[in-house]
């Protein structure tokens, strides 16, 4: 099995890891397989990351296209048509040598195969479905695959690599219909939630005949993920969170990735070329992803027409949380697990740890901080058997300034972008949260602010 | 006369079986909770009022202890005692003795009553544990050597070396592979098809570090080329990188190795 350095080879591995990068699902997560002693590999639920890049965004799969040779010509993508960029191609075996070589040395958790279209859609997903074929039958590899279904592409040939993969995804490229035509000319929506669709349907079925049959083989056990190009066209977080809920709801996606746009083609239609990426918009969209997936709640109750962005100041939770003060305080002890979930500062593993204790025995303020429950915000939501743990105004503005002076811990790279709340207009933003009120205008015209 | 009572400090091996075998002893004495403790060894600060007991490692009694863990509390319980007692901590034996004496009393209820300090003591030793392990899954890195084999060096807080062990047994199974920890010096062996073995103080008639493989050098820089050209540059963070992937793994990691804070 001796292989030897091509510089070729690496080459190519630069353009088209390069090419893959802008793809956020790098998960290897959802299934649980042992090895059954064959062959190379398992997988693991929880997933596994393996190293993390300098951008600080974890690798677990070996994110490459297949070839960024593209015939489309989608105006916000680097492998357009009409962009001079190097292309390069790589053949099954090259991708099968790869993977085995970095799985076997603990590298990588498994492959993310994803591809521009070549030629046309079915000539793409065809070689797609050769490598992964290959990788399982020659190579008996037996990790984490992870292949983008190429729309457009003969419905055979996307159920035949399904029954091979252990998730599949189909990028919804932008939030709404009006954004594709202009940009994507050649991705209808319709053509795009055509193979999403079908991938759904055929892991229904997959599901009885696995729970039926104990040799069925699963189709797509991982289940089905998509991203959306949050920041290129002029959508509103409520549209965007709309479009997620219908995706978990009406095609039980497992994951919807939004990937804050970067500018790399200067174009009329786009954001300039060397526009920051709206990272902390990208990290509310997640938060409140969360909110909606783990935590109970529905985009109509975050967002609406009239307050249809994120409050950039406060996380989406708080941000609820003041607006609807008359659902608090939950008194820790009776409340049941979702109400837990809706108090800021409160998350699955301190609801779920409250739960478990309180069969015990009386919960105190103490005892949730010897749990590990952090009280700098959940202070103002709860009550411990009927305790508060200070005197407060229950009052909309006061909680909301107290928050606000909490320091929110985000993201190194949303705090390193720039992109954070001191740039932004404090005045402007506070409108999102409060209306101004009648005493408020009265005091502008007199003059006291 | 009570009063008079001298403290035992129950010294027993740095191991699980040593720690267990401190619990048996410490439960069977009847010489009384309150007046014992367990250390870990294999040194113990003693003093002017206590006695230093030495506890054998004896197999036997430590599986009576894991057999009585299941049966009287709970497998959860067996999974939080085994993480815990291979953590890096002085106070793990007495933390793991406090919990068994009150969960012993109570059942597996104990394990909710996530207030009392001794339950609490025993989730975070055994959550760091299981911490590291996790993230070692993903950040031990193996070189191909000559004649196939896979040799993985390894560098841990806590001992995680078997954990580890486990994992690869179920991943790597057709493969020829050694997880070395380098600084406690041990070695977990597993031949192709065959359950891995443990081996304290190996002795390696050539350093491994000698005998790469030809294609070692060929994988490592297309895995150092892809870690390059993967990172979107626009949103390029090392404090992130640093904070999600800690110093203390870059040793043995090739993209990070030769390249540190690119």
């Amino acid at each position: 099995m001796e292989t030897i350095w091509d510089s070729h080879l690496n080459e190519k591995l630069r353009i088209l890891a390069d090419a893959a990068k802008y793809d956020a699902a790098c998960t290897s997560s959802g299934v649980d397989r042992k090895n059954g002693s064959m062959g190379t590999g398992n997988a693991v639920a929880c997933g596994i990351c393996h190293s993390f890049s300098a951008d600080g965004r974890c690798i677990s799969l070996l994110k490459i296209l297949l070839t960024n040779d593209c015939c489309y010509d989608c105006v916000y993508c680097v492998n357009r048509v009409g962009n001079d960029t190097e292309r390069a191609t790589f053949s099954p075996d090259e991708v099968c040598t790869l993977t085995m070589g970095f799985y076997r040395r603990n590298y990588i958790e498994g492959l993310f195969l994803s591809s521009a279209v070549y030629r046309n859609p079915s000539y793409t997903m065809e070689l797609i479905y050769e490598t992964v074929l290959r990788l399982r039958t020659v190579y008996h590899f037996h990790g984490y695959i992870h292949v983008k279904a190429i729309p457009g592409a003969d419905p055979q040939l996307i159920q035949q690599t399904g029954f091979l993969v252990d998730r599949m995804s189909c990028n919804l490229e932008l939030p709404t219909a009006e954004g594709l035509r202009s940009l994507a000319p050649n991705k209808p929506r319709r053509q795009l939630l055509k193979p999403m669709r079908q991938i759904q349907q055929q892991i229904t079925v997959s599901k009885h005949e696995v729970a039926l049959y104990r040799h069925a083989q699963p189709f797509v056990p991982a289940g089905q993920s998509t991203q959306m190009i949050i920041g290129a066209t002029g959508e509103s977080d409520y549209q965007i969170m709309s479009v997620s809920e219908a995706l978990y709801g009406r095609f039980k996606m497992k994951r919807v990735f939004y990937s804050a746009y970067v500018g790399v083609n200067e174009d009329s239609r786009l954001p300039a070329v060397g526009t920051l990426p709206p990272l902390l918009r990208e990290h509310r969209l997640y938060q409140a992803d969360w909110l909606i997936r783990f935590y109970g709640f529905k985009a109509a109750e975050l967002l609406s027409k009239r307050q249809p962005n994120f409050n950039l100041l406060l996380d989406p939770k708080c941000d609820w949380a003041v607006r609807h003060l008359e659902a608090f305080p939950v008194e820790v002890m009776t409340a049941d697990y979702y109400q837990l979930l809706r108090v800021p500062g409160l998350g699955v593993n301190s609801a779920r740890r409250i739960c478990r204790a309180r069969r015990y025995g009386g919960l105190r303020f103490e005892d949730l901080k010897k749990m590990g429950v952090v009280l700098k915000r959940a202070m103002y939501f709860i009550t411990c058997q009927g305790r508060v743990y200070m005197p407060f105004r229950m009052d909309e503005r006061f909680i909301t300034t107290n928050l606000l002076g909490l320091k929110e811990r985000l993201p190194e790279n949303v705090v390193r972008s720039g992109d954070t709340f001191r740039q932004l207009n404090l005045f402007d933003d506070f409108h999102l949260q409060m209306p101004v009120e009648q005493e408020d205008k009265r005091q502008v015209l007199t003059g006291q602010l | 006369m009570e009063q008079n009572k001298r403290m035992r400090i129950l010294m027993c091996q740095n191991s699980t079986e040593g720690i267990l075998c401190g619990v048996y002893e410490a439960f069977t004495s009847r010489y009384g909770h309150a007046w014992q403790k367990l250390a870990v060894g294999p040194y113990v600060n003693g003093d002017l009022f206590s006695d230093i007991y030495s506890v054998e490692v004896n197999t036997e009694k430590a599986g009576k202890v894991v057999k009585a863990i299941i049966s009287k509390i709970s497998e959860e319980a067996w999974y939080l005692v085994h993480m815990a007692s291979e953590a890096d901590s002085q106070e793990k034996g007495e933390i793991i003795y406090r919990f068994l004496i009150l969960a012993f009393a109570n059942g597996r209820k104990v394990l909710n009553a996530m207030s009392i300090p001794e339950v609490m003591g025993l989730h975070q030793l055994s959550r760091s544990v299981s911490r590291e392990t996790q993230h070692l899954y993903g950040f031990l890195r193996f070189q191909e050597l000559q004649n196939d084999i896979l040799y993985a060096r390894l560098v841990s807080k806590h001992h995680v070396g078997m954990f580890l062990a486990e994992h690869f047994q179920d991943r790597l199974p057709m493969e020829h592979w050694v997880i070395h920890d380098v600084e406690r010096d041990e070695v977990w062996i597993h031949r192709a098809g065959e359950d891995w073995l443990y081996i304290r103080h190996p002795d390696f008639r050539q350093d491994p570090q000698m005998m790469l493989s030809s294609s070692e050098y060929a994988f490592t820089e297309w895995w150092k080329t892809f870690t390059e050209s993967v990172a979107i540059l626009e949103r390029r963070n090392p404090k992130l990188q640093m904070q999600m992937l800690p110093k203390r793994y870059w040793k043995y990691m090739p993209e990070m190795f030769t390249n540190p804070g690119r």
